[in-house]
């Protein structure tokens, strides 16, 4: 259970194949290689939970054909498990 | 929705005209997502927004944008960015222009809107080269570079677009680059609030012309190479000439106050229809 809240908090990057034009500065500049390039020089992301959510790939990208969604979904979610279980506690499951 | 997402549906001419026609990996690309990313944080509407173009690559940016748009001739975008200033006065007026457009072709035009201090944001895209056109040196060539009109070197030397900028009078001038995106967003939205000419230089790259004939690799090493060569206003203030011998500044150059043209330009109105003395 405490696994599956990790994922919920890794960011959600999107690549939009039809728009990329696969020159390599997002996968150049990101400073934990999250992303590689496959053999046609488009990206992919090869390590997701590497992710920092810096955004650095998304600003630099000349397509706009790179989107990181950030903590938000991770927290939002949370915030709700907080709201529907008040009495219960925020103390993760297995405690 | 991610947030570029939402400025992407908002600004851009996404349904008709993407992906855009630039190189892959080119600067304005980046240079269009800081400037609607500034203009966002700005929050003027969009049809008070007039974007004005001339020619080359920088020319094709009108295209992709949802604002009042104007694609002129070459070297003209000034003038005509003047005429709808003095027309529509209460209308936010940006210019993009390249290297090219702005201090060859247009470069007195340049300069005379500097000095006029008339109301005008000009984002100028420097990549050193004629691009479009199949990779002409410009008068912002460095001096020794490659071109395809200089193929031994370039024996002229570059004007240096941002202290032209000062010392003709412009009340804000900062330079960024494309690798430093964040702070070109700050630049942009710095230049958007400042009543005055504002002038946004960007040192892009070419790597296609520029690049290539000159052996300094892709758009990711051209970046690279904007990266290590590129020192912050308060950095150099600290460091020796010697250091910055290679290096360019970044960052805000000037920021001044100066009365600006439209308004001089209104009490004179107003002193020649007698409501107002002087």
């Amino acid at each position: 259970m405490a696994e599956a809240q990790k994922k919920k908090d890794i960011p959600h990057i999107d690549i939009y194949r039809a728009w990329c034009k696969a020159c390599g500065i997002c996968v150049a500049f990101c400073p934990t290689e999250t992303l590689a390039r496959d053999e046609g020089g488009y990206p992919y992301v090869k390590y997701p939970e590497k992710c920092i959510n810096c955004g650095w790939c998304e600003i630099r990208c000349p397509d706009f054909a790179i989107t990181v969604e950030g903590k938000k979904n991770g927290k939002k979610v949370r915030d709700q498990f907080e709201k529907e279980s008040p009495e219960k506690g925020t103390a993760a499951p297995g405690q | 929705m991610a947030e570029i997402t939402r400025l992407i549906h908002e600004y851009l001419r996404h349904d008709k005209k993407f992906p855009h026609v630039w190189c892959p990996g080119c600067g304005i690309g980046i240079m269009l997502g800081s400037l609607i990313r500034a203009i966002d944080k700005t929050g003027y509407s969009k049809d008070d927004i007039v974007l004005v173009s001339g020619i080359g690559c920088t020319g094709r940016l009108p295209v992709y944008v949802d604002f009042n748009t104007l694609h002129t001739t070459h070297g003209r975008a000034l003038t005509f960015a003047t005429g709808i200033k003095l027309a529509k006065p209460r209308l936010k007026v940006i210019v993009i222009m390249g290297d090219g457009d702005a201090v060859a072709i247009g470069g007195n035009h340049f300069i005379h809107a500097a000095r006029r201090n008339i109301d005008i944001t000009a984002i100028i895209v420097n990549n050193s080269v004629y691009g479009m056109t199949g990779g002409q040196y410009s008068p912002t060539t460095p001096y020794g570079m490659k071109s395809t009109t200089t193929p031994y070197s370039n024996v002229e030397h570059a004007f240096n677009i941002s202290e032209l900028a000062v010392t003709a009078g412009a009340v804000f001038v900062g330079r960024g680059t494309v690798f430093h995106a964040k702070l070109l967003d700050s630049l942009m939205e710095k230049a958007f609030a400042k009543v005055g000419f504002s002038v946004v230089e960007i040192i892009s790259h070419c790597h296609t012309q520029f690049g290539r004939l000159n052996r300094m690799g892709t758009a990711v090493e051209m970046m690279q190479w904007q990266r290590d060569h590129s020192v912050t206003v308060e950095k150099a203030a600290q460091m020796k000439t010697e250091e910055l011998k290679d290096k360019f500044k970044i960052g805000v150059l000037v920021d001044r106050e100066l009365p600006a043209y439209q308004d001089e330009y209104e009490k004179v109105r107003r002193w020649a229809k007698g409501t107002e003395k002087r």
